[in-house]
């Protein structure tokens, strides 16, 4: 007999409402903020809106998404939040004829059809038109022309289609915070500016594209399609991906700007989509087929513990093996960069269409976790991140995903750490559909060690940072990956936060509250103890950790942020003349721009030179709209050549490795067709290692043998190996 | 708040394209290396102008030639097109450089040997390897040698010199025995005891002062004696300038040396000694001298004559040195006969006595005049070599002749041999404080004795 | 480039190549009929190897100019600079008998010669510890090049937190003009001495950094200033910072690390310029060298 658990669960503090006669129940949970809008999409009832985008502040400035809650005046829907009893009503015949005279009005102005509706009909002010049945507007169209501006040489903009949503506003100053575009004037003098009121072109304007593609009209279009070149596949029209579910919602000129950006993929039955351990910048989506997801590389996990120098202590710690829940052998499972997880002793699972795999490797850069070898004849979309970005973003898209973990991840998941190994399967499937998946950007802190605590989180993707804030510093604990779980020990002790967590890249994570965890643990004792034993063990072993952190200067190492680094050029100060040599090397190699700086930050006696350190968790590559900064399939970073010089990348790396360079390219001249005209146009660069050569041009031209290129992590390892005569220095 | 110091901030703070510039210091570098090697280039241009080639010379010249030094041209001849070597014609311009030895089996260089541009050294002054090159294991035209074919040095691979050769002796043909001469207390010139010198008969041959024991010091009235240098038959060669005149002794003369104590009287009643000729003058002198003597005193050819002492031994003995008259007593018929007695006792006595003392006598078959062994007494004792007694003036005569004062015999060689010579030349001598002992102290390698004159033909200007 | 345990291999062969060279060196000087003299045939042997070893020390500069041809690591260079550079030395002097030049050229080329010889010895010695001494006593390092413009943004930061310093103590100042009103009136003397020392505070601030901070800052010759002896600078900076409130003092630490680091930063002029001093003699002489010896071989080859 099913048991029925609802009633063991203490009823968390909930709202209820009544939506066009539906009644809608929404948890309140502390500190969250539930609009009507959200409230009705997350039921299924939807809300017409111009001006409201999904991951941007609400504004209210449209209108088209009132509706009536019974009060004087009608409600804004995005920004009105919703409150215990209300009753809404979002499509009355009054505020049917609301929005249709309120498109109206906007469509008179609008030059239909607009850039964008000719480019990928997907206007969104003409499409609601045509949804209401409009054709024409009794209005008369205004006087004055409010221009164009084609000064910008990536973006169009029409002001004439503009409907002043603000959308494009938002898009620069909260996502991308550029801060070049805001109101300018009144009334009908009212429009979006650049800077003060210049040209685009001539503004400060980055041409990073987050205004096109938040704009719902075309009154910001893209000129150009970037020249994003994947290399294989055959490419995917606008009208074919816009028919692809998972695209509905993505602004039609984002996918016409970066059409190239997805490729179409076509594997016959057996052959190899990708590899496990390669490089990849690219996630792919299952259109058509079926395809297996397994590992082929034997188990075999060498733990480095107990190593006896100074770097090694470091290695022990950072190894998240024994935080990881793949101990056990038996109901283990592998976590993977796909929708499901790998069982330990079966490493084999199967994939369908609408899966979507290489999330990991697309978002973070992480080589492939595993491999996926087509069963039946598989057509696949290979999309870069910025791609992959723009739907997440997407609320339906995130629903999906946040689906398909519930359904095939989430159990497995559960049951893989060790203390839930002991729960039944009916209150697996209870928690399952009560937990939330969280988002969170890198560098967002999850959760601040002294907090109250109210979650305990365990990871579906990325990767977490478990730290203790010391007088000296932060010590850094450990850190997660999918599968890993974290706030146990402040749900068992006392109900503050023990340590800070913090999201080193785009990290999901399921979080359960405490109220049905503390109804779990008094359900299933033996989970209490089992949860308590490792509570203990683990207090144990972060004393542990501290007493022998504290015997060796770890700050200055992870501060510099090394541990993240897979390459480094480390120049030895005790042998180097400080010739420049291998500056101008790196300059004559890379047309007369070096791409190494010889400053920085001091290790021992070496200098550790301001050059690409290929970081594992490379944060330049966080929000490259055009996905030109990624990895191939090697270790070395690389800027491709379409890469658009919004210096986003430049901005993102924490040790100033990538720097923007002004380069000369010949373009078409627009006075004179056909010939070109030479124009300065800013790109980005850094270090890729010189893969033409077996040794980096600096290293090659370094005289005395100070520059070399090192793996950090054996090379300072080396360093703190004691020899006959003491500990080497 | 403290100051921020990230990588990025440091790294923020350089501007990126430092290194296209130029520095000070690299400006410096290149600034001196344009303005260093544009001066050697203006230097080497200006003495290619002004055609001085001064600037490329490798020393100074030897201070015989340093009024050469300013024109290269009269040596650095043009040879091929670019090359100025040194010719043998060049130095053969104002000098004259005899070859060697008509078997020599090739014909080095001038400047094989003669290194100019060393300073002030000699240039005649070469090295031993120069001549050991050939010497040290010799080679000749018909393979016949001459000298020893392994000589490589003075000091240690030299062969003794020829004249002490274990088959060698005196080849003088005059008797002497120095030990006799050079006793204490000899019979000098009217009978005065005197003890003999080396210096009363061996002197240089540009001395100038009297010989003691010549004719004049018991005939003042005779004629001075005659100072000879070297025979011209002795070989000659070294370098006419070179060898001083006080190289070698003068060479043994009866007048100079001998006569004073050697008289050669004949009988008491004629006081005038033979001369010292040819037996044939001898004889002509003693007829004439009877001769004369008859018809100055024509009743003496019937008193008996003293005898003349005969039969003496050939040793030193007063009586040798006074004859007293004919020993025989016999009566002369006539006084043609008295004077062909007279003169057959008296070349008796000469012929048999006082000539054979010194001379060596051919067989001498009877009555007629003796045949002497033609007089050889060697001035000259070493012919591939040129000894200078001149340069040895310090030592004593018995420092190096040692053996003289016990020598008896004629056939004694009185040389000091190599290994006397070895006492003080040695090897680079100077420089190991001892007499020059390289090869061109004695030996030389061209034969002067077929030097020609070469005539300048520089003019001033030229120099 | 240090000499270690990595250049046995050079080491080994460059004193191969000493003794082959020593060793026939003896028979020539004692069998030659003219003295040694470099045209002579083992004189000009001697001459054509040391030559090749100047000629390949001097292609070192083309290799620096094209760094990145691949023609052999910078480091095999640079060791073969030293070792057959070194060499280069007693074969020449091989070849010239030993002899300091007697003639104008070749006096001139071996003074040329020592220059270069010596001044790359010093190079070399120097390049043995200055690195680390300029590790060690710079902790503040950076591009010798850029020194010139970090010491201008150090005087920017320096003015930006002086700045900070006076409008903070502005504020102060405002704050206890409004907060007179509350005091009793016969207090008012007190707050007007309070506002006063503040006054001149800021004014000796804005003093300091016109006439001692920013003068030091910017310019070179500045070894007798106040700020470069790190006790008086201290001092000073004390005397101001007893004037000011506490919460102001890390911004006084600020400025007392702005003028350590300009002190470092002119130590690491100074080392630097020690360190590659060298290389205005050696570089220039030895391109004089190279042409003039070339003029010498062609000549002497001559006459």
């Amino acid at each position: 007999m099913e048991q029925d658990f609802s009633a063991t669960f203490v009823p968390r503090q909930q709202i209820q409402l009544t939506i066009d006669g539906k009644r809608v129940v929404i948890d309140g949970a502390r500190g969250e903020t539930t609009t009507i809008f959200e409230a009705a999409q997350k039921n299924g009832i939807v809300i017409p809106t111009l001006c409201h985008q999904q991951n941007e502040k609400p504004v209210g400035v449209c209108r088209l998404c009132v509706v009536d809650i019974g009060q004087r005046v009608y409600a804004a829907s995005c920004v009105r939040l919703i409150e215990p009893g209300m009753q809404v009503k979002t499509s009355t015949e009054d505020i049917q004829g609301v929005r249709r005279t309120l498109l109206q009005l906007l469509m008179a102005d609008h030059p239909s059809p607009c850039a964008r509706q000719k480019l990928s009909g997907d206007c969104e002010l003409e499409r609601l038109a045509a949804q209401t049945g409009l054709s024409g507007s009794p209005f008369a169209p205004r006087a004055v022309p409010r221009g164009q501006d084609d000064s910008s040489l990536a973006i169009s903009v029409n002001h004439e289609a503009c409907i002043l949503c603000d959308r494009c506003i938002r898009g620069c100053n909260e996502i991308r915070n550029n801060f070049v575009l805001a109101r300018r004037g009144k009334g009908y003098q009212a429009g979006i500016a650049f800077d003060n009121n210049l040209p685009m072109g001539l503004s400060s304007c980055v041409s990073c594209g987050e205004c096109m593609v938040s704009c719902p009209t075309g009154a910001l279009t893209n000129k150009k399609t970037v020249d994003t070149n994947l290399g294989s596949g055959d490419p995917i029209s606008l009208g074919d991906l816009q028919k692809v579910d998972v695209f509905r919602g993505v602004s039609g000129t984002f996918l016409n700007l970066n059409s190239n950006a997805v490729r179409r993929r076509t594997y016959k039955a057996g052959e190899v989509i990708c590899k496990e351990g390669d490089y990849g910048s690219t996630a792919f989506y299952i259109l058509e087929g079926k395809a297996e997801v397994f590992l082929s590389s034997p188990l075999a996990h060498v733990n480095t513990k107990g190593g006896k120098g100074f770097f090694s202590k470091l290695k022990t710690i950072l190894e998240p093996s024994d935080r990881s829940p793949s101990t056990g052998p038996e109901k283990a499972y592998i976590p993977i960069d796909a929708p499901v997880d790998l069982p330990y002793n079966n490493r084999l699972a199967a994939l369908e269409p609408g899966d979507l795999f290489g999330e990991m490797t697309c978002m973070n850069y992480y080589p492939r976790s595993a491999t996926v070898r087509a069963t039946t004849d598989c057509v696949v979309l290979e999309m870069l991140r910025n791609v992959l970005d723009m739907m997440r973003r997407n609320r339906s898209f995130r629903a999906r995903i946040e689906q398909k973990y519930r359904q095939r991840a989430l159990e497995s998941h559960l049951r893989g750490i060790p203390i839930f190994s002991s729960v039944t399967p009916d209150f697996i499937a209870n928690l399952r559909d009560r937990v939330e998946l969280r988002q969170y950007s890198p560098g967002q802190m999850i959760c601040r060690q002294g907090d109250p605590s109210h979650s305990f989180f365990l990871i579906r993707i990325g990767f977490v940072k478990v730290t203790e804030t010391h007088p000296g510093g932060d010590l850094v604990l450990a850190y997660l990956g999918r599968g890993g779980f974290f706030g146990e020990l402040s749900l068992l002790g006392g109900g503050v936060r023990t340590a800070n967590c913090i999201a080193l890249d785009h990290v999901e994570a399921v979080r359960i509250p405490v109220e049905d965890f503390n109804a779990m643990l008094e359900r299933f004792p033996e989970v209490r103890r089992g949860l308590e034993s490792v509570a203990r063990e683990r207090t144990l072993e972060n004393r542990q950790r501290f007493m022998q952190i504290q015997s060796v200067p770890v700050d200055s190492f992870l501060s510099q942020g090394l541990m993240e680094a897979q390459s480094l050029l480390v120049l030895d100060l005790d042998k180097c003349t400080r010739c420049d040599q291998c500056v101008r090397a790196c300059a004559d190699a890379h047309d007369g721009v070096s791409r190494l700086i010889r400053d920085g930050l001091r290790l021992d006696h070496y200098l550790v030179a301001t050059s690409c350190r290929q970081c594992k968790d490379p944060l330049c590559m966080v929000g490259c709209p055009v996905g030109a900064i990624r990895r191939r399939n090697s270790l070395e970073i690389t800027i491709e050549d379409w890469c658009i010089g919004c210096g986003l990348c430049a901005n993102n790396c924490p040790y100033g490795n990538i720097n923007m360079q002004p380069i000369q390219v010949a373009v078409n001249d627009p006075a004179r067709p056909g010939q070109k005209i030479a124009q300065v146009t800013t790109k980005a660069t850094a270090c890729n290692l010189c893969p033409d050569h077996d040794e980096p041009n600096c290293v090659y031209a370094c005289p005395h043998d100070a520059a070399h290129r090192v793996n950090p992590r054996d090379f300072f390892a080396q360093l703190g190996k004691p020899t006959s005569k003491g500990y080497r220095p | 708040m403290p100051r921020v110091r990230t990588t990025k901030a440091l790294a923020k703070r350089i501007d990126l394209q430092y290194f296209t510039r130029l520095d000070r210091f690299r400006k410096w570098r290149l600034w001196l290396s344009v303005g260093l090697a544009l001066l050697g280039t203006c230097w080497v241009v200006y003495a290619g102008v002004f055609r001085t080639q001064s600037i490329y010379t490798k020393g100074p010249l030897s201070a015989a030639h340093a009024v050469l030094s300013t024109n290269c041209n009269l040596c650095h001849l043009r040879t091929a097109n670019y090359r100025a070597t040194v010719p043998d014609k060049a130095c053969l311009a104002c000098h004259d450089g005899p070859a060697h030895n008509q078997r020599q089996t090739f014909t080095p260089s001038c400047i094989s040997c003669h290194a100019e541009h060393a300073g002030k050294v000699r240039l005649a002054e070469v090295s031993d390897s120069g001549c050991t090159e050939c010497h040290g294991d010799l080679e000749t035209t018909n393979g016949q040698h001459l000298v020893d074919p392994h000589i490589t040095s003075f000091e240690k691979k030299h062969p003794e010199f020829a004249a002490l050769r274990a088959s060698q002796s005196d080849p003088g043909t005059i008797n002497l025995n120095h030990f006799a001469h050079l006793e204490k207390t000899i019979r000098g010139p009217r009978d005065a005891s005197v003890q003999m010198v080396c210096d009363d008969c061996h002197r240089p041959t540009n001395t100038q002062d009297p010989w003691p024991y010549s004719v004049a010091a018991v005939q003042p009235a005779s004629q001075q004696p005659v100072s000879v240098g070297v025979a011209d038959s002795q070989q000659r060669k070294r370098r006419s300038v070179e060898a001083g005149a006080g190289a070698y002794m003068a060479s043994i003369k009866y007048v100079n040396q001998c006569a004073a104590c050697h008289l050669l009287q004949f009988d008491r009643i004629i006081p005038e000694p033979a001369p010292h000729d040819k037996p044939e003058i001898v004889h002509g002198f003693i007829l004439k001298k009877y001769t004369e003597y008859i018809a100055a005193h024509p009743e003496a050819w019937r008193m008996p004559a003293l005898a003349i002492d005969d039969g003496a031994p050939p040793g030193l003995t007063q009586s040798v040195l006074r004859p007293t008259g004919p020993a025989s007593v016999s009566l002369a018929s006539s006084p043609a006969d008295w004077v062909q007695q007279r003169t057959a006792e008296a070349e008796r006595l000469l012929w048999n006595k006082n000539c054979k003392i010194c001379h060596i006598q051919t067989e001498h078959p009877g009555p007629g005049l003796p045949q002497s062994v033609k007089a050889v007494i060697p001035s000259r004792w070493l012919p591939h070599s040129e000894f200078d007694h001149e340069a040895h003036r310090m030592l004593s005569c018995v420092a190096c002749h040692g053996a003289i004062p016990t020598s008896r015999k004629t056939s004694d060689t009185n040389l000091p041999g190599i290994a006397l010579c070895r006492q003080c030349h040695k090897e680079a001598g100077a420089s190991r404080l001892a007499a020059e002992g390289r090869c061109f102290e004695c030996h030389s390698y061209h034969d002067w004795r077929k030097e020609r004159r070469v005539s300048g033909v520089m003019d001033i200007a030229q120099h | 480039m240090i000499i270690d345990r990595s250049h046995r291999g050079w080491l080994i062969g460059s004193l191969l190549l000493l003794a082959l060279g020593g060793v026939l060196y003896v028979p020539y000087v004692l069998f030659s009929v003219t003295g040694v003299s470099g045209g002579s045939v083992a004189g000009l042997i001697y001459a054509g190897v040391g030559s090749a070893m100047m000629l390949f020390a001097g292609l070192l500069g083309f290799r620096r100019r094209h760094r990145i041809w691949r023609i052999g690591r910078a480091t095999w260079w640079m060791r073969g600079h030293l070792w057959l550079g070194f060499l280069s030395f007693p074969f020449i002097l091989f070849h010239a008998g030993f002899q300091l030049g007697n003639g104008p050229l070749t006096r001139v080329l071996m003074v040329l010669f020592l220059v270069v010889f010596i001044s790359g010895i010093i190079g070399a010695v120097l390049q043995h510890f200055m690195p680390k001494v300029m590790t060690e006593r710079v902790p503040m390092e950076t591009v010798f090049d850029q020194i010139d413009r970090i010491l201008d943004q150090l005087a920017d930061e320096a003015e930006h937190i002086v700045s900070d310093i006076n409008r903070a103590l502005e504020q102060e100042i405002d704050r206890e003009e409004v907060a007179e009103p509350l005091q009793a009136p016969g207090k008012t003397g007190k707050a007007g001495l309070a506002t006063a020392p503040d006054e001149r505070v800021s004014s000796k601030m804005t003093a300091f950094f016109k006439s001692q901070m920013k003068p030091y800052l910017v310019s070179r010759r500045n070894r007798k200033q106040l700020l470069a002896d790190p006790v008086r600078a201290a001092a000073a900076i004390q005397q101001l910072k007893v004037l000011v409130p506490q919460s102001l003092w890390p911004k006084f630490d600020d400025l007392e690390n702005i003028c350590e680091e300009k002190r470092q930063l002119e130590r690491q002029r100074q080392l630097h310029r020690i360190l590659h001093g060298w290389l205005l003699f050696h570089v220039p002489a030895s391109y004089a060298l190279l042409l003039l010896g070339a003029v010498h071989a062609v000549m002497a080859l001559r006459y």
